[in-house]
């Protein structure tokens, strides 16, 4: 069997090394983790959105046959508050529900029958409160304060940003736009909903196998939870059926780990269904945003003043900083001299706002990406002429005023849009609806910024390993909710020890066994891990290579060449396997390390809360929409993407990241919202909240702009985030193109189109 | 009880409370836990199995409906260490993200590649359309099954034999297979509940507590209510005939076009090989996908009890949402559509929130006789989502006889079907909005 000897390279399409168990059904998830002697864990909510607890009743509970034991907060032995900035949030509540999914006792049973009779049965006495619910309510003057306990009332982050002459600025402009955009909750979807187990070990140590992002900041909220040292805690995070932020810290983790104390050494299995899932998730922050912008007559951008406000619901969570990103992001890709950007993110009695990808950035893409749009009607400019004047390059300062050091090709996105047939050709198409049908074209341009705030040091330590039977083992400390960035390190190791996929081994995030390395989100999975497995694996390559060199008389490490699963003496050609060589080391040095922190601007640093961002992904899309006036829907009939998130490693897994992205955006700017009404969720579970299915997503075409990130591995910089800001914008220009009228709140649904076309006809 | 059924090409028998759901069977008694769970209510196709060729949903099946079947799941496509084409294609196309929704797809794909050799990529798009998925797009999903059909038309497929278990003779009396089994089942208790597909009852039983359950009687092994035939009185159409048998019935695609174009509509491919017209008839809903083609075909109902048989149109027979004329004892037997139905335009469109998997805002279903010069001889019009039934009108059909078929008679028409609609605001629509797409729809037929 002579065959090329081909191994694994950077630049090539190489399929998921997680796809094979995957599409076989072995692979376990969170979800699939039963065993012997088990108990079931579940949750009653408060199912009211704001009131003081009073009495919980839970003695019929109890004397239920076959339930274990019913917790309350009187059983938690540490501090009953979680939050990852503000410790806001109960894990059970003690006193003051907050929303409808507040947990309120915690349940476990035998079997999923008498978990489920065991919830129902659970009643508990309050005192309702007023709920406030949107922005205005809360900022009104008389408004209840959900959180008395901190400062600033139902304020959880107030952000302001000024460059250059702020405001003022709008007064020296030829021509000034303004218009008010609303987005709403969009709830994450994940097809996996919530879940864990937890068992203990032999030593006492307390394992939290769940679908969590962050397993090493898990552990930092559940030991004081339980009271415990931290060392005494466990979380594993294997491959989510999705999370998208959604598993972005705590969800079942802090109520297992209760579960477990009074579990008397039995297992514990937690596992929410659709309907919790929806309620009790966190949720990407509805907004409010007014903005003006100012240019001169000639389009060129001048000022840009916005208020931005963001409904964060019943805890901080994240919202403070997802704000806070949509505030650095408000001017999108463009160079403004003059910008006022206030920010605020408020408290209400809504389900929690958290993180989502896109982090804060979509919403304000919708509001300046039309702005941009509306000023190029009013100049009667073209719109892709309009934002390639006014886009940022290399050199130049963002909208909060910090110089862009790093590779910036969001103009080369533009110009490739400009050269596309899809755009040349835009004209004619539009003129070849059918009847009841109107067309129209829309585009977009969006920035991200990559990595966590300056302040937050960006960092990861990459492990990797020589085994004893000569495999090479990765140890990922990001966990992969989808996105194959783990699939990714294998691919960087492989390529740099020039190894194929038989030699690989991995080891998934495991606090015990990985390192600390952040969390899965910001677009930093593959930058930061990346950077640093790439000065591991070199080490270990040079330890192999010299290991190997001095078993062989007389030669050096350059005389050695590495290739699937052997070494290669040049000199003579001998091949020497890699177990062989794998003997040369003791073990206590197999395993090699290697650090990165993620470079940070060098000036500018207190121009926004927690800091700037310094690198940033680009895109502009392009998309052709179809109306029909007689029921108003929205077809969505092709879609074209232009990304710059710097050198492409995997142009396959590239392409899920964006056509995946693509998709959340077309179903946040058509069908998805999270409905909640005086804080009752009314779209709470698949059958309300509509997702796109394979009918509504159109063909996609994906074209990179690689142009290198110096400080990126191989050049790359994160793809995870930047296109989900691009359909809500394109679409919504789109719809403008073809109505030549503007709708300013998503989701744009069939039903605000037709009222649209409607009120068109009467005038 | 004992249950008996060949689990991916293995006779497999487990001992179980016949209302458990399949997919609990599989994940926890059977241990297989390739088959997931991503919402408990057919609207994710995570859990999607292949029964007798046909692709389910095990989160809307209970364990007796297993009894004697053919099951496969995710974990016997793969066979003897070798993957299975459409597993080979999805690595290789980059169809897997985060891998969840993953084996509910791919046994979606499977089963429809069975039947389906030359699939065009819409086709491939209809057939994955229950399978939710939150990471892809779909695209590559779509790259990958073209791409095996394509190398299926090739293959030649060998037929499968398999040896079926054993049946347990009687001891399954909730799946009886005769009216007089039924009959004796009905007497036996005073608050007897039946369902043929579960797609509508398991979606609604979610929300009782475990010790209220029900345990409905399962109407999918009637072979008397799952035929179609022709006889002097009409076409009769079983009641627990599934969508996709009455989508692919040659009767039915010949004279009922209107019929199989709401039933295209309904729900998904796995929904379809579910849910039956009886189950979609009884269920009531004002958005139930059949029942506006139905109301045009004048269709009536065949009720039966023990002791009698009655027949009564369809729009009698539904009172309200939720609420029909069968009274304690009677089952829906079957619906009787006339022979010469003579109509040269057969129209359906739903409005609903996206374009597979949905629930409809508003539907039209309409029948229109016209001469040839364009003048309208008879119309039948029936709209869905826009009151508590049905809404069929007289008047409506009335006004418009005798004129020219053209967009200034459906302009006068308009204002009459505004005023014989009574639509809701719900979660879905608001009233307004329906009202117009009520008017609006008519207008599609001009084109």
């Amino acid at each position: 069997m002579e065959k090329k000897e081909k191994y694994i390279k950077i630049g090539e399409s190489v399929p998921r090394f997680d796809a094979y168990t995957k599409v076989t059904g072995e692979e376990k998830y969170a979800v699939d983790l039963y065993g012997k002697g088990f108990l079931w864990a579940g949750v009653k909510r408060a199912g009211i959105p704001h009131g003081i607890l009073k009495e919980i009743h839970i003695e019929k509970a109890v004397q239920s046959p076959g339930v274990f034991t019913v917790l309350t907060y009187k059983d938690i032995p540490g501090v009953n508050r979680i939050g990852i900035v503000r410790k806001d949030q109960p894990v059970l509540v003690d006193r003051k529900i907050c929303y409808v999914g507040d947990p309120v006792a915690l349940v476990l049973a035998e079997d999923k029958d008498t978990l489920m009779e065991a919830i129902k049965s659970i009643t508990f006495d309050y005192e309702p409160l007023e709920g406030i619910f949107s922005i205005e309510e809360a900022l009104s003057e008389d408004a209840p304060i959900i959180h008395e306990e901190f400062e600033g009332g139902n304020i959880i982050k107030k952000v302001s940003v000024e460059t250059g002459s702020g405001e003022s600025a709008l007064d020296g402009c030829d021509v000034m736009i303004e218009g008010t955009f609303d987005v709403p909750f969009q709830e994450h979807a994940y097809l996996e909903t919530e879940a864990g187990w937890a068992y203990k070990e032999d030593d006492g140590k307390i394992v939290i196998v769940a679908t969590t992002q962050t397993p090493f900041r898990d552990i930092l909220e559940i030991a004081p939870v339980l009271g415990m040292d931290l060392g005494k805690i466990r979380v594993v995070a294997p491959y989510l059926g999705g999370a998208f932020g959604g598993k972005d810290g705590i969800t079942v983790q802090c109520l297992l780990g209760l579960a477990l104390l009074y579990s008397e050494g039995r297992p514990v299995k937690m596992w929410w269904n659709r309907e919790e899932s929806f309620t009790a998730s966190v949720k990407r922050l509805s907004a409010k945003m007014h903005y003006k912008i100012g240019a001169d007559s000639n389009g060129v951008l001048k000022a840009l003043v916005c208020d931005l406000y963001y409904n964060g619901g019943a805890y901080a969570s994240l919202g403070g900083e997802i704000m806070t990103l949509g505030v650095e992001h408000a001017g999108s890709a463009y160079r403004i001299p003059n910008v006022s950007i206030k920010g605020s993110c408020i408290y209400t009695n809504n389900p929690v706002g958290g993180p989502f990808r896109g982090f804060g950035v979509p919403q304000v893409t919708y509001a300046m990406e039309q702005m941009m749009d509306m000023l190029a009607e009013k100049l009667r400019m073209d719109p892709i002429e309009l934002r390639l004047k006014n886009v940022v390059h290399r050199g130049d300062k963002n909208g909060i005023g910090i110089t862009l050091t790093q590779s910036v090709g969001i103009s080369e996105c533009i110009e490739k849009i400009k050269g596309h047939p899809l755009w040349k050709n835009k004209d004619r198409w539009k003129k070849r609806a059918g009847p009841y049908k109107i067309r129209g074209v829309g585009v977009a341009c969006m920035a991200h910024a990559m990595g966590y705030p300056a302040m937050v040091p960006d960092q990861a330590t990459a492990k990797i390993e020589i085994t004893d039977k000569g495999k090479i083992r990765v140890y990922a400390g990001v966990v992969d909710m989808g996105q194959g960035n783990i699939s990714t390190y294998v691919q960087i190791a492989a390529h740099i020890l020039r190894q194929d996929v038989s030699t690989m081994e991995l080891v998934l995030p495991d606090t015990n066994r990985t390192l600390p390395c952040g969390s899965s989100s910001a677009s930093r999975t593959t930058y930061t891990y990346g950077n640093a497995l790439i000065g591991a694996t070199k080490k270990l390559k040079d330890a192999l290579l010299k290991k190997v060199s001095l078993s062989i008389k007389g030669s050096t490490a350059d005389d050695f060449i590495l290739e699937p699963q052997y070494v290669k003496h040049l000199p003579s050609g001998k091949k020497i396997p890699l177990y062989e060589i794998a003997r040369l080391f003791h073990h206590s040095e197999r395993i090699f390390f290697d650090y990165f922190r993620m470079p940070i601007a060098s000036c500018g640093l207190d121009a926004i809360y927690m800091g700037p961002h310094l690198i940033y992904s680009y895109g502009a899309h392009l998309v052709y929409i179809e109306i029909d006036t007689l029921t108003g829907r929205i077809d969505v009939k092709r879609y074209l993407a232009v990304t710059d998130a710097g050198k492409v490693m995997n142009p396959q897994l590239y392409e899920q990241q964006i056509h995946g992205a693509i998709t959340q955006g077309i179903g946040y700017a058509l069908t998805e919202s999270f409905k909640v009404v005086k804080g009752k969720v009314l779209t709470e579970n698949l059958t309300t909240y509509t997702i796109p299915t394979s009918m509504d997503i159109p063909q996609f075409i994906s074209i990179t702009v690689e142009k290198e990130e110096e400080t990126g591995p191989f050049g790359l910089k994160g793809v995870g985030e930047i296109a989900v800001s691009g359909p809500l914008p394109a679409i919504a220009n789109g719809i403008a193109d073809a109505c030549k009228k503007r709708i300013f709140s998503a989701p744009m649904t069939s039903e605000k189109l037709l009222m649209l076309l409607e009120t068109d006809k009467r005038t | 009880m004992k249950i008996s059924f060949v689990l991916n090409g293995k006779t497999t028998e487990i001992n179980t409370e016949p209302w458990t759901r399949v997919i609990d069977i599989l994940r926890e008694q059977i241990h297989l836990t390739g088959t997931k769970e991503g919402c408990g209510s057919g609207d994710c196709g995570a859990c999607t199995i292949v029964v007798d060729g046909e692709s389910k949903l095990a989160c809307l099946m209970y364990a007796m409906q297993l009894e004697g079947r053919n099951i496969e799941t995710i974990e016997g496509l793969k066979k003897d260490g070798v993957m299975h084409p459409i597993q080979e294609a999805f690595v290789d196309y980059g169809a897997v993200q985060c891998g969840f929704c993953i084996p509910g797809m791919i046994m979606a794909v499977y089963a429809f590649l069975q039947k389906n050799h030359r699939a065009s990529r819409k086709k491939i798009k209809e057939a994955i359309s229950g399978n939710l998925c939150r990471c892809t797009g779909y695209e590559k999903i779509v790259d990958a099954v073209e791409a095996v059909a394509k190398n299926m038309e090739k293959r030649k497929k060998k037929p499968l034999s398999l040896k079926m278990p054993q049946k347990h003779s009687g001891i399954n009396p909730f799946l009886p297979e005769r009216l007089d089994e039924l009959w004796r089942l009905i007497d036996g208790g005073s608050d007897i509940s039946v369902y043929a597909g579960g797609t509508d009852l398991l979606v609604k039983l979610r929300e009782n507590s475990p010790s209220k359950k029900i345990k409905p009687i399962c109407l999918e092994r009637m072979k008397e209510l799952k035929t179609v035939y022709e006889s002097e009185e009409g076409i009769f159409i079983g009641a627990c005939s599934t969508h996709s048998e009455l989508l692919h019935n040659p009767k039915i695609q010949r004279r009922f076009p209107v019929l199989i174009k709401a039933l295209k509509s309904l729900g998904s491919p796995s929904i379809r090989n579910m849910g039956t017209i009886g189950g979609n008839i009884c269920t009531a809903s004002p958005a139930g996908d059949t029942l506006p083609p139905l109301y045009v075909l004048d269709a009536k109902v065949e009720i039966r009890s023990k002791a009698h048989r009655r027949l009564m149109p369809i729009r009698e027979f539904i009172l309200g949402p939720g609420r029909t004329a069968l009274e304690k004892g009677e089952i829906l037997y079957g619906v009787w559509l006339d022979r010469d139905i003579n109509f040269n335009i057969h129209h359906f469109e739903k409005i609903g929130q996206r374009e597979a998997l949905t629930i409809s805002i508003a539907s039209l279903a309409a029948l229109l006789k016209l001469s040839e010069d364009g003048t309208v001889e008879e119309a039948r019009f029936a709209w869905g989502s826009v009151g508590p039934t049905v809404v069929r009108s007289k008047e409506v059909e009335d006004g418009i006889i005798g004129r020219p078929f053209n967009r200034e008679t459906l302009r006068d028409i308009v204002s009459v079907v505004h005023g014989v609609i009574s639509p809701i605001d719900d979660i879905r629509s608001s009233a307004v909005y329906r009202k117009k797409l009520a008017g609006n729809l008519l207008f599609r037929l001009l084109k």
